[in-house]
């Protein structure tokens, strides 16, 4: 005899850091249809930018997101230098892309290490946040922070790196890719993993695009659309390609996250090596007044700043759509006809961010 | 007698690829970005003082281009979501968050998004200062 049941998933789960409910409803043990539920810890920081002066705003929007700060100032500051008019010293943009690739790989990490335990592999994910932390060390000796790093600024960058710092980011990096060597491997080979994730939470290349996904859920789809390859920062210098999965499963996406880890790798190394001499911020001028749109990859996929300023030396509007708000309805298309078991495995496979989402 | 001068605003820098159209045919111009293939990105709301100014933000190929509407207050708005169904989030926002009408949205939260009972709506309108 089957049972019809809806029962609320979330937003206290052992597998969500984060607060966000679903609820379920279940034919049996297998999902039919879900409702995503958010707004436990919305803090109006968009508000709170008109309220603030355009130049403190960059703190502000740093604390969207504890993993990606970096990267939400960097949007912001670009829209406020194409308003102003003016452009970040060479060198700054590569610092730029040196700080936001250890966000990216950093995140990851931490995705990775939480993807695996979300099927029980609670070594593994000891071994991936063990591996995460050479990285928050850098942030802290080359930013003086672990979190929250401050160094974006309008114009360019707020702190150098210094050459002694740059060889330890290269040291750091070459340890980093052989735990990756020995780590990643599991989370793609992994009979078990492979069992819990490939052909689970599967939607289509035209669900994907319809449902407007962003970042690697977008690129599991086989769409090789990602921000950096507008150029921003020196990212146009140091001849970035997308990665790209075609399954649209929980596997693919894990397998996305996992090359771009070494991808980021790469970047860094690339933006070392070719890092200009000279200065590192160029004055702002004058107050912005026009309207702009600033998009950076984040992570989770794509981040939109629209910014709207007076000529006053506060905003009209702040507006930013964040990769996970993207991603919740591509979410709700993955989980019908899935097992309740399975549930979190596909949550966690488009690394929602819940301080984002909620600014 | 002294010369006056007549100080002429600096004009705006809008956003390129911008489209104004009207309520009425919003639905239709939607659903052609969708025929297009057009990977809707997210809306904006701006609150104009007699009128609310909308804008959707829609992706092909990393190349944005926009639709913009103007609502007067006390005038609804169409909800885009039976053509783009990702649009029911942020349309649920901006209902709550602005206090604009959006009719027929696919999941409709009821006010209820982020707001609790009893919780002043529109905190995002320009008449509700930040305290």
């Amino acid at each position: 005899m089957s049972n019809r049941t809806v029962i609320p998933f979330g937003p206290q789960h052992p597998v969500l850091p984060e607060p966000i409910q679903l609820k379920l409803e279940l034919q049996d043990e297998t999902v039919v249809s879900a409702v995503p539920h958010i707004g436990y810890v919305h803090r109006g920081i968009e508000k709170a930018a008109e309220r603030m002066e355009y130049t403190q705003n960059v703190f502000l929007v740093e604390r969207v997101c504890g993993i990606c700060s970096f990267i939400h100032a960097l949007c912001y500051c670009q829209g406020i230098e194409q308003l102003q008019n003016i452009e970040a010293p060479p060198r700054a943009k590569y610092l730029r892309v040196i700080w936001s690739e250890l966000h990216r790989l950093h995140s990851h990490h931490l995705w990775l290490g939480l993807f695996a335990d979300a099927f029980g592999y609670e070594s593994l994910f000891m071994q991936f946040w063990r591996n995460r932390e050479m990285l928050m060390d850098i942030f802290d000796k080359t930013a003086g922070s672990r979190v929250i790093i401050s160094t974006c600024a309008i114009g360019g960058t707020r702190r150098d790196i210094s050459d002694a710092h740059l060889q330890e980011i290269l040291d750091t990096l070459d340890e980093v890719n052989k735990q990756l060597d020995k780590s990643i491997p599991v989370i793609l080979n992994d009979y078990s993993v492979r069992k819990r994730t490939v052909g689970i939470g599967k939607i289509t290349r035209e669900q994907a695009l319809e449902l407007g996904a962003a970042g690697p859920v977008l690129r599991a789809n086989g769409v090789a659309q990602d921000m950096r390859q507008l150029g921003y920062a020196a990212y146009g210098e140091l001849g970035f390609e997308p990665v790209t999965e075609n399954d649209g499963d929980c596997y693919a996406r894990a397998k996305v996250r996992a090359r771009e880890c070494y991808q980021s790798v790469d970047l860094v190394r690339k933006a070392i090596r070719q890092l200009p001499d000279g200065e590192i911020l160029t004055k702002p001028k004058g107050r912005p007044k026009g309207r702009v749109i600033s998009r950076v990859e984040q992570p989770r996929g794509e981040l939109l700043y629209f910014l709207a300023a007076d000529g006053t030396n506060r905003l009209d509007r702040l507006r930013i759509r964040t990769p996970t708000f993207a991603n919740v309805p591509p979410l709700v298309a993955m989980l019908p006809g899935c097992e309740l078991a399975d549930v979190p495995v596909i949550v966690l496979s488009i690394d929602p961010c819940i301080s984002c989402t909620e600014r | 007698m002294m010369e006056t001068m007549e100080i002429k605003p600096q004009e705006i820098i809008d956003i390129p690829n911008i489209r104004d159209v009207d309520v009425s045919e919003l639905l239709d111009r939607v659903k052609k970005a969708a025929d297009e293939k057009r990977r809707f990105v997210t809306m904006t709301a701006l609150d104009r003082g007699d009128h609310f100014e909308v804008l959707y933000h829609f992706d092909r190929d990393l190349h944005l281009e926009h639709l913009r509407v103007r609502v007067p207050k006390g005038r609804s708005l169409p909800s885009i979501s039976s053509v783009y169904l990702a649009a029911f989030l942020v349309e649920n926002e901006i209902k709550e968050l602005f206090g604009l009408e959006i009719t027929d949205i696919a999941i409709d939260y009821q006010n209820h998004l982020y707001l609790i009972e009893g919780v002043e709506p529109a905190p995002m309108a320009k008449d509700k200062p930040l305290e």
